[in-house]
């Protein structure tokens, strides 16, 4: 029924079409599928599928050969068939254009699949190096933090230094100065202010050295004078050693006197005064820190040029005598006095006998 | 082109040899179109899914050099002394 509407209306329009003496007239569908054609991507269709596009074709010749001989049935025929093929390689064009973009999309994964994988590498080296930088900042931090520790360290040290030295009693003002300093440095190297704690330290170690530089030359006087003591008192107690001679601490150091070491009018020592003398050259030994000065004295008889070459000769005697046991010279003086330093009364022969003297003098 | 199958359908139904080639011809090329309809269907599909994993693909590589990037900065801002 269908068929024969279309039928009917193409014969329609064809018999009118001649009817007015011109060509016959090209149905709707014909129309179409010239426009179609004509579109843009029709060279893309015919360079794809030139098969259908022949087909196409040949199928609308077809047509209009129906249509010029006023065959209305096989116009509408052809026309479809030709219409059909066309959209047929239509389709498939653009089915294979967008195959092609399917391909290209799917390089694309493929490159994209790859480019990542180098970027989860770069990331990953990348990652490896944040965290070994954190590492060497960490180690950074930590060498200047250790740092800046040795330097308050090194300042508390020296206070204990300067304390040891009696500072609280010698330098109180400036130990309580450099203790608030100290303590400052260590409350800013707690509280993890290291600049603060560097520059807080390095004054404090000045306020330190400060404090040592006073403290530690009284300190080291008294610590040598009582060192002096104890060796002077060790001298008093081994001079108990030395036969008929007696000690005594004096202001300029200890003094051994030996008296009877000489027979009058002679300086040489006598031999029975031999064993004394020795336990003396022991002695100075003993004590080498010493200088020792060996003063001679005599009493008051005779004439005074006289007794003053006797003193000197005795003193001499006993300072050859040291010598020749070894004593180093240098340390040693000989003085003669004479009668110009008597310890007792002349005018009595204990006196005098005491007068009779050889003094060994260690000095301080 | 359903409609024109129903019509070649018919056109089987008659018994003119004419009718029935031209329906079997229009017939096949209907079912080539149909064809060729439904290539370009699947075509742009598959396209459409991967074109979606291009992007999918490639949004997560530029993810990726954007997280470099920044672990990248972290790294200079460490050695430069920050944090």
């Amino acid at each position: 029924m269908r068929r024969l509407t279309h039928g009917v209306l193409m014969c329609a329009a064809l018999a009118s079409a001649a009817a007015c003496g011109g060509p016959p007239r090209k149905s709707t569908e014909m129309v179409e599928y010239e426009a179609m054609r004509a579109n843009t991507e029709a060279e893309t269709v015919k360079e794809r599928y030139p098969d259908l596009a022949r087909e196409a074709t040949a199928a609308y010749r077809s047509a209009e050969e129906a249509l010029s001989e006023g065959e209305a049935e096989w116009v509408l025929h052809h026309t479809r068939v030709a219409t059909l093929k066309w959209r047929s390689a239509v389709e498939l064009t653009r089915a294979q254009d967008a195959h092609d973009s399917a391909v290209a999309a799917e390089n694309r994964v493929k490159i994209a699949e790859d480019e990542l994988k180098d970027a989860q590498r770069r990331h990953q080296v990348s990652v490896e190096g944040l965290e070994q930088a954190r590492r060497i900042k960490a180690l950074e931090a930590q060498v200047i933090r250790d740092e800046k520790a040795k330097r308050v360290n090194a300042v508390s040290q020296r206070m204990q230094e300067a304390m040891a030295y009696d500072a609280a009693r010698h330098a109180p003002d400036a130990l309580a100065k450099a203790q608030a300093s100290l303590q400052a440095a260590q409350g800013a190297f707690n509280a993890g202010k290291l600049k603060d704690s560097d520059r807080l330290a390095e004054s404090a170690d000045a306020d330190v050295l400060a404090v040592i530089a006073i403290a530690k030359p009284l300190f080291e006087a008294e610590k040598k004078e009582r060192d002096l003591d104890a060796r002077l008192r060790a001298l008093l107690e081994q001079s108990a050693q030395v036969p008929g001679a007696r000690g005594s601490i004096v202001q300029r150091g200890f003094v051994l006197t030996l008296r009877g070491t000489f027979a009058p009018g002679q300086a040489d020592i006598a031999p029975d005064q031999m064993f004394a003398v020795d336990r003396v050259v022991e002695l100075v030994k003993a004590f080498g820190e010493f200088k020792v000065a060996i003063e001679g004295h005599t009493d008051n008889q005779g004439r005074k040029d006289a007794n003053m070459t006797m003193s000197q000769g005795r003193a001499q005697a006993v300072l050859s005598y040291l010598a020749s046991k070894g004593v180093d010279v240098s340390r040693l003086s000989a003085l003669g006095k004479g009668d110009a330093e008597p310890v007792a009364d002349n005018r009595t022969k204990e006196g005098r006998e005491r007068n009779r003297r050889v003094d060994v003098v260690f000095l301080r | 082109m359903r409609a024109w199958l129903t019509e070649a359908r018919a056109y089987f139904e008659q018994e003119d040899e004419d009718e029935v080639g031209m329906a079997l011809a229009r017939a096949r090329a209907a079912a080539q179109c149909i064809d060729a309809t439904l290539q370009r269907a699947e075509a742009e599909a598959l396209a459409v899914e991967a074109e979606a994993r291009a992007v999918t693909a490639e949004k997560r590589v530029a993810e990726q050099v954007a997280a470099t990037r920044e672990v990248e900065r972290e790294r200079q801002t460490v050695e430069q002394g920050g944090h």
